[in-house]
């Protein structure tokens, strides 16, 4: 991550983070949501663009469904991911 | 890489100093820019550029930071780097790009988002296009943008750590003309 010092978000750093999240929800046994990223991540082998869409959209419906099982800190990184994905959009001109 | 080309100045403040707006219709605006432009990198760029301004005069003249690409993830729009242009003006006369993925995941030939590098012959390509190693396509095709088609180029997200941000091309969907399709044996 390249944290706060600049929001800037690279595929590899996202890749590491999703391969992470994927290993995170396994341990809890959030499987089905494991499967998601680990299904968003295979975007890597094309086009970064869709990557990082679809992993926004990954992350997002994670977020949605871990609030109970998340801790502050990892709820905290995974909102920085995602505001990460949406700045790296706005800097490109555009989804 | 745009700090390597000449002329880079003088395009910079060409385009930053021009209103399209108001500009009257496209050739005058072509015209005005091409006499102001004294090497040929900046007239092609600018010619780029021309090229992309609506001739339709019933419509406004679009600038070109203007033109965009509805997406799935939004709107994509037109950048005004010298590379984006240059990217451009490549895509507009006929310059062919590639796509790779896995099978399962991704559009195929419908995709919006293409490549000017191929793969093939790219050296250390997952590098230059932002893609990490372990996630190594199935499948590559080329194409080239179906004539009169809208498209825009811009950089790809993923600068950070000096990864990706390689041109990209979106497309609208099925706006691109197959040339060939490969699989990658594993």
């Amino acid at each position: 991550m390249t944290e706060q010092k600049d929001e800037r978000l690279s595929v590899i750093e996202l890749c590491n983070y999703l391969n992470s999240l994927a290993a995170l929800l396994d341990s809890k046994g959030l499987n089905e949501l494991a499967h998601r990223i680990n299904e968003a991540s295979k975007f890597a082998s094309g086009s970064p663009t869709e990557l990082f869409g679809e992993s926004k959209i990954a992350l997002m419906e994670v977020r949605s469904n871990v609030q109970l099982d998340f801790s502050e800190s990892e709820l905290f990184k995974l909102s920085l991911v995602i505001n990460q994905i949406e700045s790296e959009f706005r800097r490109i001109g555009g989804g | 890489m745009a700090s390597n080309i000449p002329g880079i100045g003088i395009l910079y403040s060409l385009i930053a100093g021009y209103h399209w707006d108001k500009a009257g219709d496209k050739e005058r605006a072509a015209t005005n820019l091409q006499n102001a432009a004294t090497n040929t990198v900046a007239v092609a760029a600018i010619n780029a550029i021309a090229r992309s301004i609506p001739s339709d005069k019933s419509k406004s003249t679009s600038a070109i930071n203007k033109l965009e690409v509805k997406a799935p993830y939004g709107v994509a729009r037109q950048a005004n780097t010298l590379e984006a242009l240059a990217a451009r003006q490549a895509v507009a006369e006929g310059a062919q790009i590639y796509r790779a993925g896995q099978f399962g995941v991704q559009q195929g030939s419908a995709g919006q988002f293409w490549s000017l590098n191929n793969p093939l012959s790219t050296r250390n390509y997952s590098n230059v296009s932002g893609m990490p190693t372990s996630a190594s396509p199935e499948w590559i095709m080329a194409g080239t943008v179906r004539p009169g088609a809208s498209f825009v180029t811009r950089g790809s997200p993923g600068l950070g750590s000096n990864l990706g941000g390689a041109m990209e091309v979106v497309v609208p969907a099925d706006a691109v003309r197959v040339n060939w399709f490969h699989t990658i044996g594993k």
